[in-house]
């Protein structure tokens, strides 16, 4: 058969994927129902289970071990009323916190801990990797049994570009990279992608049951005929039983074990059955119908198998079985649809695979970094994100698959198809522990589930891979025969004396036992991270919080505009504005018109931009602009209460912080706003960054400390230093509200808001709106006769063409200031009004210590202060007389101080009087 | 989940546990055939068969209330 | 002895007291004695009477400023161990340069970093 043929089917089939998942994008898209949406659809889909290796590996296995291959599709049948009420939780909880991959999963669970996410990562990756290399490998095996049937497979080309393997590579890696990463759902489904994995299931099965058929009936006269010549085959016989094939019940079990945890774990079957699932209500039917698709699929293994050995001579390799048979008898045909049938396997197994480690490996290794190298900040103005970060998944699909074909190349070409599966599974199950313990118990600590993890995967190391690489010459063999550093129960094939096993059951024995032991163990004596509670609360009772009640726990808050800064940040602004207008109706409230947003809102916000970035990323990305409030469980507030101390403080430097942050905010306003400003003077803007910067070093100074040295604090120094942080914060704000004040009236002239006005009026009204403040420092503040008299006799009212409230401004700061100053013990402050040559004159006196003639120009320039003796610096800034006198010039007036020392001062402005 | 259900299930994988395990399989692991077919072969697929009506029955609602 | 403690006597100065009592914190827990001033005549009866290893110094300050209280400490014979680091929002070069220029051991612009000033003031403790 023609290398060009068998070529060109393939793409043919990879082009009908592409039209299935593309149609089915579009409609989905259009908002059609979708064909997802669909319980025989997810079953169908999670038949991805069934790879390359169920396609050609099984019937070699059967050839060689008989009966026990159906193990791997057993174990998961038997699994099925357990995994029934494991799902559910799991796909709940997913819908619930928007988990994206099995390492968010765990991550979320413990706390929505970093570390354990990429552990899980690279767990995965190292697991999977030879798996999928296994299916490159697959499918370049039946290009060649295909094209050099009956002739010696030609060794494998050492040219990249005329090794088929490497273009089927690129195939999937461009179908993967677009219908993988077609958009950044929150939620991570690809309808698309599914229909084409349902799709290839029905394939594969159909293709296998016709090569079973024609071997059984058109090549066998009949199942009976088949095996009964099979008990008589010297060749065949033996297969019949367990027994005579030598399947001890340790491996039975140990393997129906793995294939059980694998439908769980495998990052393929999570995402398919958890992650994809569109809707709970498709669980139940999917119980049944896909074992049932498993039973369909294996029923003509066997007889192939038997088939293939009496037929063939020995040296055949049992895996080219599937395709041999039918090529022996000249169906051409057959062995084609077996190919496809067979790349069917593979392809939706790599692109449903390399998926799921994409997700992982973008949400928690390369965006975290992204996040901590600041990229993200600095560059979001010029950035979308959201297409960023699916061009960072789809560089990771490349690299995972460009390391699975590196892989196959390198390493994998001296081991058969099950034991890579094997291996990988091995690998895998090492997640079962922290993911089924964490979901049934709230004990579990993430440190336990990390040293469970670890523990389980060195083993797993050293019993598997290592020997496989040391026999392939990568690494010295010696430790295989002698023990690790020569001690003789430390050797891979018989750990601490275990030996008559055979590599993956003993590996998987070893290695799941240590994994939970630690993890249990770990767990009971170390203490849970306050997040971990919650979030063992939520996973262990989800059933309480789908239910709506207690739907949250710790109650946080944020402000509406950071997040919608964020989440465009990570979504795209399209996303975001759909995902407000979301929120907004279904709770038929105005996100705009609420400053902070509620708990449920920062809730909502933070799932979604987990379902971007992974649960452990969005935490990081939140925790910069929420604030955490009151938490109301009961349960866990029993337990917080050890650490609550802590939290209370960090809470309240947390909202330092962010008000540190609004600050420097509106500094940067501020300051630009100067630097746009004409008419100010260049030095002006020196001067006010400098006054700037006092408060905001102590300001940074201080809050350093408490953060760095809080345990060194004692509990007066702790308030002392933060009451002066909060002072300083408020001189920064009023620093920057009268700058700003200043830029508005001088450089706009004519925005007085001018109108005749009462001067007594205004007057009276400012006086009696500081009074309270002059009774509260025992301060004696007298309005002179004339006001009652200006009042009651309207043909005397001083009128004039002033701006109210800038006015009012004038007199507040000069009444503040006279309490300020006047005396401490006995302070009086006197206010007298009087008219001479059409114009008003306002007086302001107080019997404080007086300013000396020298300093009486000085006080009305800009940031200066006087200091009395005995309080040394008054909390000011330095700007409310040169503000004072600004406003009264623009009315054409003036204001003056006359004062001698000793003698307390007189502040007087004048007005024209209409 | 009612109590009910769960119950069942847990009987179905004891009993599917049991039955596609020692000493029960070794009943069936005879070089025979039963039926024209190889007995332990035979054996498994009709648990299998079995335990799938079992956990169909026992999962999907059978007296659910119709929509529509 | 902790290797991190460094006794040794401080004098700071600055008209804002948040900052003195922020600077007081980072040296007393090093191990020094600080004294305190708020102005540069304060600073300079204090310093005649301590002797300090040395005086942080903020330049702009009400009456005498920093620069000015920098020439009369360095004009004191019994001060002439006494080091000088200027703490100060004045950032410009031109500003260092006079500030070098009038005797200082080194030139810190605020916002200032906790760490780098223990640090300054604990290299000048060692190594004079």
């Amino acid at each position: 058969m023609s290398l060009g043929l068998v070529i060109g089917l393939a793409l043919a089939y990879i082009s009908l994927l592409f039209f299935i998942a593309w149609w089915i994008d579009k409609r989905s898209a259009e908002g059609k129902k979708l064909i997802t949406d669909n319980p025989y659809v997810y079953a169908l889909s999670m038949a991805v289970y069934c790879t390359a290796w169920t396609f050609f590996g099984s019937v070699g296995r059967a050839a060689t071990g008989g009966l026990s291959f159906l193990a791997i599709y057993l174990g998961p049948t038997l699994f099925m009323p357990i995994w029934y009420m494991l799902l559910r939780k799991l796909v709940l909880i997913s819908k619930n916190q928007h988990i994206t991959s099995i390492a968010d999963f765990i991550s979320a669970r413990y706390g929505k801990s970093p570390v354990l996410a990429v552990i899980v990562t690279f767990l995965a990756v190292f697991g999977i990797v030879p798996y999928i290399s296994l299916q490159l490998k697959a499918i370049t095996f039946g290009i060649n049994t295909l094209t050099h049937f009956g002739e010696k497979a030609p060794a494998i080309s050492l040219n990249l570009l005329a090794d088929s393997g490497f273009w089927v590579m690129i195939a999937m890696a461009i179908f993967t990279a677009v219908f993988g990463t077609r958009k950044l759902d929150p939620n991570e489904r690809h309808e698309g992608m599914v229909a084409a994995i349902a799709f290839e299931s029905i394939v594969k099965l159909l293709v296998f049951l016709a090569v079973g058929i024609f071997v059984t009936f058109f090549i066998f006269n009949g199942p009976n005929d088949l095996f009964a010549r099979a008990l008589t085959h010297p060749q065949t016989a033996r297969l019949l039983t367990f027994e005579d094939a030598s399947v001890a019940p340790m491996v039975w079990n140990m393997l129906c074990l793995l294939s059980l945890l694998a439908i769980i774990v495998l990052p393929r079957q999570f995402h398919i059955s958890v992650v994809e699932n569109t809707s709970a209500r498709h669980i139940p039917r999917a119980m049944w119908v896909f074992p049932l698709y498993l039973l369909l699929i294996n029923i003509f293994v066997f007889p192939l198998a038997l088939a293939g050995k009496m037929l063939f001579d020995p040296a055949v390799n049992p895996d080219t079985y599937v395709l041999s048979l039918p090529m022996s008898q000249g169906a051409n045909w057959i062995a084609i649809l077996v190919f496809i049938g067979g790349f069917s396997a593979a392809t939706s197994m790599v692109v449903v695979e390399a998926t799921s480690l994409s997700i992982m490996f973008s949400n928690h290794i390369v965006v975290p970094l992204m996040i901590k190298s600041r990229m993200w900040t600095t560059e979001h103005r010029l950035v979308d994100g959201a297409a960023r970060l699916l061009d960072i998944r789809r560089i990771c699909i490349l690299v995972v698959l460009a390391l699975s074909y590196w892989y196959g190349h390198a390493v994998g070409h001296n081991l058969d198809l099950v034991s890579v599966g094997l291996i990988s599974f091995t690998a895998v199950a090492q997640l079962a522990p922290a993911l089924i313990g964490g979901l049934y118990w709230k004990r579990p600590t993430g440190s336990g589930a990390l040293a469970g993890l670890l523990v389980g995967f060195f083993v797993w190391a050293f019993c598997l891979p290592l020997p496989n690489m040391a026999q392939a010459g990568i690494l010295p063999a010696d430790f295989i025969e002698n023990g690790l550093f020569g001690i003789e129960s430390l050797k891979p094939n018989a750990l601490f004396g275990l030996e008559g096993l055979d590599p993956i059951t003993h590996a998987a024995f070893w290695s799941l036992l240590l994994n939970s032991l630690v993890f249990g163990v770990m767990s009971v004596f170390t203490q849970p991270s306050t997040l971990t509670l919650t979030q063992a609360d939520i996973f262990v009772n989800i059933h309480k919080y789908v239910n709506g009640q207690e739907a949250e726990i710790l109650k946080r808050e944020a402000k509406v505009t950071d997040l919608e800064t964020i989440l465009n940040r990570f979504l795209g602004d399209n996303r975001t504005a759909v995902l407000f207008n979301e929120y907004e109706t279904a709770n038929n409230i105005s996100l705009r018109d609420q400053k902070i947003a509620r708990a449920d809102f920062v809730n909502y916000a933070e799932t979604h931009l987990a379902g971007a970035i992974g649960a452990a990323s969005a935490r990081l990305v939140m925790d910069s602009v929420v604030k955490e409030e009151v938490i109301t469980l009961n349960e866990v507030m029993s337990i917080l209460q050890q650490t609550k101390e802590a939290v209370d403080h960090s809470r309240l430097m947390e909202s330092k912080n962010e008000e540190l942050k609004e600050l420097t905010r509106r500094l940067t306003e501020a300051n630009e706003q100067l630097k746009h400003l004409d008419s100010l003077k260049a030095d002006f803007v020196t001067t006010v960054t400098h006054e700037l910067r006092t408060p905001v070093t102590s300001i940074k100074s201080l809050s350093r400390i408490i953060l760095d040295y809080n345990d060194e604090l004692s509990e007066v120094q702790r308030s002392e230093y933060l009451s002066i942080i909060a002072a300083e914060s408020d001189r920064i704000s009023r620093l920057i509200n009268q700058v700003l004040d200043i830029g508005k009236i001088q450089s706009q002239s004519d925005s007085l808001q001018l109108r005749e006005i009462s001067l007594a009026d205004l007057i009276v009204r400012a006086v009696s709106g500081i009074r309270p403040l002059c009774q509260e420092k025992n301060v004696d503040l007298a309005l002179s006769e004339q006001f009652n008299w200006y009042k009651t006799d309207t043909k005397s009212t001083v009128t004039v063409m002033a701006d109210a409230d800038k006015l009012m401004q004038v007199v507040i700061n000069l009444l503040s200031n006279a309490m300020k100053f006047c005396n401490p013990h006995n302070g009086r402050i006197e206010v007298d009004m009087r008219v001479q040559d059409r114009m008003a004159y306002v007086a302001i006196r107080d019997n404080g210590e007086g300013i000396h003639p020298s300093r009486q120009d000085i006080i009305f320039e800009k940031f200066t202060q006087l200091h009395s003796r005995e309080q040394g610096k008054p909390l000011g800034t330095g700007l409310g007389l040169y503000i004072s006198r600004l406003i009264v010039e623009k009315h054409a007036g003036s204001l003056i101080v006359v004062s001698e020392p000793g003698e307390g001062a007189t502040f007087e402005f004048s007005l024209p009087v209409c | 989940m009612s109590d009910d259900k769960s119950a069942k299930l847990i009987i179905i994988f004891v009993v599917a546990v049991l039955l596609l395990n020692y000493p029960i399989m070794g009943i069936f692991d005879k070089r025979e055939l039963r039926y024209g077919i190889p007995m332990l072969y035979y054996y498994l697929f009709v648990v299998w068969a079995l335990l799938i009506v079992l956990i169909g029955l026992a999962v999907q609602n059978r007296n659910r209330r119709k929509i529509g | 002895m902790n290797p991190d403690k460094k006794q040794g006597r401080i004098l700071v100065v600055d008209d804002e007291p948040s900052i003195v009592t922020a600077i007081e914190f980072l040296l007393m827990r090093i191990g020094c004695i600080v004294d305190k001033a708020y102005n540069g005549l304060q600073a300079l009866e204090l310093a005649v009477e301590h002797q300090p290893d040395v005086v942080i110094l903020d330049v702009m300050m009400p009456g005498m400023d920093g620069f000015e209280t920098s020439t009369q400490i360095r004009n004191i014979a019994a001060l002439e161990n006494t080091r000088i680091i200027f703490l100060t929002a004045k950032g410009a070069d031109r500003d260092k340069q006079t500030g070098y220029a009038k005797g200082a051991e080194y030139y810190m612009v605020k916002p200032f970093d906790n760490d780098e000033l223990v640090t300054v003031v604990k290299e000048i403790l060692t190594y004079g």
